[in-house]
């Protein structure tokens, strides 16, 4: 038989259908013979009925806004293609075509307008780093230096670098 | 005419079809808006709410997984805007009879009535803006909406014994709010 105590650490999953046949039996066992639990029981009873008593109901305005605001997404993402149209999909706001379709050219632009580069080789310096008298300080190779032009920053690979300034090396893909 | 189930009303979102945004509304819509409601304290946030979880659930359909609950997954998307929306905004437009009112379907009712009514009222929402938010998500989908224990667990990513040990708390700390006398009888029991 179930004490006080029991009733009511159970009570809250009883009223709310969550105790087995079994804890329920037993509860209503005790509560059969005890004033003060049912009157617990009954508080509780009231209490989540007020919670469930709190209906509310979306309006036609509200309705329609939304309807809209759906439309509008789903027409925006329907005239992409496919791949953009996904990745405009994981976008919190829908994003128009033409502004996806501007940032693409933009992007092809300005990729073909960049002076050309000389491909750093495996191990070849692409700055230096300057230490002498001052802050030490990274300076970076010039890209337009050719590469007649470039001096390597320490001749001789066995001794160490004048002047207090070292090279930083590209790691080739066999010391990774 | 046989009402269509979650499941169906997830194809027709996902198939784009005319009629799926009617289904879902007619399904979810007031089950949602009570439910934001009751997490965030405000009628017109909660429609903000409302509002973001429709788009969302119809651009990620694709993502949702016919191998759970759809309304799980509804829900879910709710749970976090709602606590996003709590965690950014720490309840500066909090709980209060009036938003409480603005929720609640109005009905005819004698003076007496209320203002019990409103007493009560202002009770249960000084009580439900006391409670931690994933509590008040435990209490509301599982008393309001109706959803089961593993139903709740499953739409919060929380073991089922998280989601008992939140709702006898949310339900402990609600009953000392609305009658407090509940509260004096456990210190004197206490003492």
């Amino acid at each position: 038989m179930l004490n006080c105590h029991d009733v009511h650490e159970r009570l809250v999953p009883f009223v709310l259908d969550d105790t087995g046949e079994d804890g329920a039996a037993q509860i209503n066992d005790h509560l059969a013979g005890c004033v003060t639990c049912r009157q617990q029981e009954r508080l509780l009873l009231a209490l989540i009925e007020k919670v469930r008593d709190e209906t509310v109901a979306p309006g036609e305005a509200l309705r329609q806004r939304i309807r809209n605001e759906v439309a509008s997404q789903s027409r925006a993402t329907r005239s992409l293609p496919g791949p953009l149209s996904r990745a405009a999909g994981t976008l919190r706001r829908p994003v128009p075509a033409y502004l996806l379709a501007a940032a693409c050219l933009v992007g092809v632009v300005a990729t073909h307008r960049l002076p050309p580069s000389r491909d750093a080789q495996d191990g070849e310096p692409i700055g230096r780093v300057v230490t002498s008298g001052q802050p030490a300080r990274f300076v970076v190779a010039n890209p337009y230096e050719t590469a007649l032009d470039a001096r390597p920053s320490h001749p001789d690979p066995g001794s160490p670098p004048a002047g207090g300034s070292g090279s930083v090396r590209v790691p080739s893909a066999d010391s990774l | 005419m046989t009402q269509p189930s979650d499941e169906e009303i997830a194809r027709s979102i996902r198939e784009r079809r005319a009629a799926a945004f009617d289904a879902f509304f007619d399904r979810f819509g007031a089950a949602l808006l009570g439910y934001l409601a009751g997490m965030v304290g405000h009628r017109a946030v909660a429609e903000d709410l409302l509002q973001e979880t429709v788009l969302r659930v119809h651009r990620n359909i694709d993502r949702y997984q016919e191998r759970g609950s759809f309304r799980s997954w509804v829900f879910r998307i709710a749970t976090n805007l709602a606590l996003t929306h709590l965690r950014r905004a720490r309840f500066t437009e909090t709980w209060s009879g009036d938003a409480l009112e603005q929720v609640a379907d109005p009905r005819p009712r004698d003076v007496q009535g209320e203002l019990e009514h409103r007493e009560q009222a202002e009770a249960m929402a000084r009580g439900l803006e006391d409670l931690p938010a994933e509590q008040r998500a435990v209490l509301l989908l599982r008393v309001r909406d109706g959803r089961s224990i593993a139903e709740v667990a499953h739409t919060l990513c929380i073991p089922e014994g998280t989601v008992k040990s939140r709702l006898h708390h949310a339900v402990a700390r609600l009953r000392l709010s609305v009658d407090p006398s509940a509260a004096k009888k456990r210190e004197r029991r206490a003492c």
